[in-house]
């Protein structure tokens, strides 16, 4: 049976070509997708390892548009970071190096312990006062506080991702590590190990972070401070105002601007989702088009065939038959096409091409697709297959 | 003749509605997808109010300063003002019209706090000089801009737009009155049209003289600050030469201390594109990436229509299955292959063009959209028409083709033993 379907999609394969390569786009339209959507899932589902309630972002800027800023920079930070710990509603006050949610906005090093290197490893400078702020989760040894001071190697927090590509199953705590950056080369000491920082928003993926102990004295250029605060859960929006009040008196060459971790996380799922819901919109049309032109060109291949089909039924082939014949044809060229369209992908996975997307997450997507493809292809088959099915041999013959 | 192809390409479309149906819904929505994303691609790079002499303008937005040892020890950012007035001075470049500093992407920089009597809202500001007005044509609402003199008087004024007045001063006039940024008073000289946050140059909520700013830092900042410069030439064809000036101007430089290296050039509208998109790799500052992004673009509408045309071929190779016998008839008395593919690609072009019709329509809607829901602010320019009808022209071709190059190769006797 199958070979003689085989056969028959051989004698006709122009056609069938077109409509192979047909399915064939069709699902690699809906991997990609899915993969992408998938994979946005499974980041969103993920802890963040830290909590954005309540936790408000400072941007204080030297106006005078200096790079480096002044040599009062330190201090009247300093008088900020007093005033903000004085103030009633304020339960926590940080420093750290970047925005929240800035996807684009990042600096990476490579990070060296024994043979084992970690490239491209994406760091934040925090300050000992960040964990109030943000609760991190620390799993293992401590968060930065006094006792780091004066040790005369800066200590560092890695991620958990960090830990099990550069430690392998060691402990980290109180080890060197090397740190490369252009032509710098330090040593650092890891003193904790926190369950993730994934600082760049909801979305992004499981990363190797590193987190550098920073103090307001050390002079990091004006776009790495930023200052972040957590208020007490019952503030009203009046205190923006107060904030400001208190802050600008200080200084009056400086800009103050603040901004919500809420705020800034609301608006970067709005845009991403916004990316999102229009890709898979497009790739939803593409996919419903192609699946009404199949509709049309197997009705068209039945009517052609009507001569074929006329002499099997009056040979003897049942309605069912018939239907089996039209819908299985149809249900090979796919398979066949579905079978090339994993391998393909298949291909990207084995070779790591986008290598930050989890194995799980090819398969589920691959998976999915092969399935949706399935079902739409019965479901292009229905029709035509039926309206075979249903022609009548003496009419059939007649056909001209 | 033509008017025999178009009376039998009508009554091939109404043959089999359903086809032509699924053709034209397929033809109408790849395109339509087409020129929204091309609309958009127009408003990053073509002339749009207020950027209208972009095709003449040149950027300077970045400086980077290259630090001994391996690759990435860049450190790449805005100019500074002092480097774009005195170390470069780009007002001074030749076959220029005229130049402008202001500060970069209003959105990108931390705004201020605008306060009118009881009123404070959150604004973005740019700071700028008397130029900027003219290389920029706003659409002044009341009042108009700062010159020359305000910027070398350093006046406390300030050009405003209109939803910041609206929620300064709501429905009132606001010319002359008083408000205050960053705790300093400003008197309103003008008010603009709001401009989408897209347009790099134009964009903000607010605008005041460099000169009146808080502090006189901006004087002496070094290399690199927060600023941007606009370039002018009188034609394109001046590019090359204030390109090459502008390079050899920055080669003369001293360094400063342990610099290595200094690269800043000047950008074309497309170039600075490619830059947005392909200059993460850090290293290739000084090349020209616009025929790779066209590269790139490229790729990726061939990548989205192979769908779309292999669906169409589909359907037409049906169709000409049907009118087999009517070939056979045609190649019987003596018609070529090439009247034969001129016939089925014409009447492919009239059903592609329905559909690119519907499809212009259809993008001029989904942009309509996309403004009133506030997603973007774009503007739909009557060129876009052109470049639908190059789409037009070239699905046309991509989906009629091949079906009508098969189709002309049939056997004449075949042909007429076939089946309809």
């Amino acid at each position: 049976m199958i070979n003689h379907m085989l056969k028959i999609i051989w004698n006709r394969k122009q056609s069938n070509l077109f409509i192979f390569l047909e399915i064939l786009f069709s699902f690699l339209v809906l991997v990609l997708i899915s993969i992408a959507s998938l994979y946005y899932y499974h980041n969103y589902t993920q802890p963040l390892g830290f909590s954005i309630e309540n936790v408000w972002n400072i941007n204080a800027i030297e106006l005078g548009d200096t790079r480096n800023g002044s040599e009062k920079r330190a201090e009247t930070l300093e008088q900020y970071m007093n005033t903000l710990k004085g103030m009633d509603e304020v339960t926590g006050v940080g420093l750290i190096s970047h925005k929240y949610a800035a996807t684009m906005d990042y600096i990476t090093a490579s990070y060296e312990y024994e043979s084992c290197t970690v490239p491209q490893v994406r760091w934040f400078f925090m300050d000992d006062g960040c964990q109030d702020v943000l609760n991190i989760e620390v799993i293992r040894g401590r968060w930065f506080d006094k006792s780091d001071n004066g040790t005369g190697i800066a200590p560092i927090v890695i991620n958990k991702k960090l830990e099990d590509e550069l430690f392998s199953g060691e402990d980290p705590i109180g080890k060197l590590v090397e740190f490369h950056m252009s032509d710098a080369n330090y040593q650092l000491r890891v003193v904790g190990v926190v369950s993730d920082f994934r600082h760049f928003g909801p979305f992004s993926g499981l990363r190797p972070i590193a987190l550098i102990r920073q103090h307001v004295s050390y002079r990091l250029p004006p776009w790495q401070t930023q200052l972040i605060i957590k208020t007490r859960p019952d503030v009203k929006a009046e205190f923006k105002a107060k904030l400001l009040d208190a802050l600008q008196p200080i200084e009056r060459s400086w800009s103050i601007d603040m901004s919500g971790y809420e705020e800034a996380q609301e608006s970067h799922i709005r845009n991403r989702m916004r990316l999102i819901y229009s890709l898979a919109t497009i790739a939803i049309a593409m996919v419903a088009m192609a699946v009404l032109g199949l509709i049309a060109v197997l009705w068209q291949n039945v009517r052609k065939r009507i001569q074929e089909i006329g002499l099997r039924r009056a040979k003897g082939a049942t309605i069912m038959h018939i239907f089996q014949q039209v819908a299985g044809e149809f249900l090979i060229v796919s398979t066949l096409a579905i079978a090339s369209g994993l391998f393909l992908v298949g291909q990207f996975q084995y070779f790591d091409v986008l290598s930050f997307i989890p194995d799980k997450i090819y398969y589920l997507g691959m998976v999915i697709s092969a399935g949706v493809v399935y079902m739409l292809t019965i479901l292009i088959a229905i029709y035509p297959s039926m309206s075979a099915a249903r022609i009548q041999p003496a009419e059939a013959l007649h056909y001209e | 003749m033509l008017k025999n192809y178009l009376i039998m390409a009508f009554k091939v479309l109404l043959r089999r509605k359903f086809f032509t149906l699924i053709s034209l819904a397929c033809i109408s929505t790849t395109l339509a997808i087409l020129m929204v994303a091309a609309t958009i691609v127009d408003n990053f790079i073509g002339n749009v109010p207020p950027e209208t002499k972009k095709n003449r303008t040149l950027t300077v937005y970045f400086v980077a300063l290259k630090y001994p040892g391996e690759a990435y020890s860049f450190s790449n950012g805005p100019p500074a003002y002092e480097f774009l007035s005195k170390l470069v001075d780009i007002r001074t470049l030749p076959n220029i019209e005229m130049a402008s500093i202001a500060t970069t992407y209003a959105s990108q920089i931390p705004g201020t706090e605008a306060v009118s009597k009881d009123v404070s809202v959150h604004v973005d500001m740019k700071r700028t000089d008397g130029n900027y007005w003219q290389i920029l044509e706003f659409d002044f609402l009341e009042g108009g801009p700062f010159t020359e003199e305000d910027m070398s008087d350093a006046n406390s004024v300030t050009v405003i737009n209109q939803s910041t007045r609206k929620k300064l001063f709501g429905e009132d006039h606001a010319i002359g009155r008083p408000i205050t940024l960053d705790g300093v008073r400003y008197k309103v000289k003008g008010v603009v049209r709001d401009v989408p946050a897209l347009q790099v140059a134009a964009y903000s909520d607010v605008w005041i003289p460099i000169s009146a700013s808080k502090t006189k830092a901006y004087l002496s900042d070094g290399h690199q600050g927060q600023y941007m410069g606009i370039i002018l030439a009188r034609s394109r064809d001046d590019f090359p030469l204030i390109k090459s000036e502008y390079l050899s101007r920055v080669k003369a430089l001293p360094l400063p201390d342990r610099v290595v290296e200094i690269y800043s050039s000047t950008r074309t509208p497309l170039e600075a594109v490619a830059d947005i998109f392909l200059l993460s790799a850090g290293t290739l500052l000084d090349e020209d990436h616009s025929g790779m992004i066209v590269m790139i673009l490229t790729i990726v509408v061939i990548l989205f229509l192979i769908l779309p045309i292999i669906n169409i071929v589909n359907i037409n190779l049906c169709r000409m299955g049907e009118r087999a016998s009517e070939i056979g008839v045609r190649k019987a008395f003596g018609a070529s292959s090439l009247v034969l593919i001129g016939q089925f690609v014409a009447e492919n072009f009239i059903l592609t063009l329905f559909g690119g019709i519907f499809g212009v329509v259809v993008s001029i809607g989904t942009i309509h959209i996309l403004n009133a829901t506030g997603i973007g602010s774009f503007f739909f320019y009557y060129r876009m028409f052109l470049v639908g009808l190059a789409a037009i022209f070239v699905f046309n071709l991509l989906s009629g083709g091949y079906p009508a190059w098969r189709m002309s190769r049939f056997h004449p006797v075949d042909a007429l033993r076939m089946n309809a």
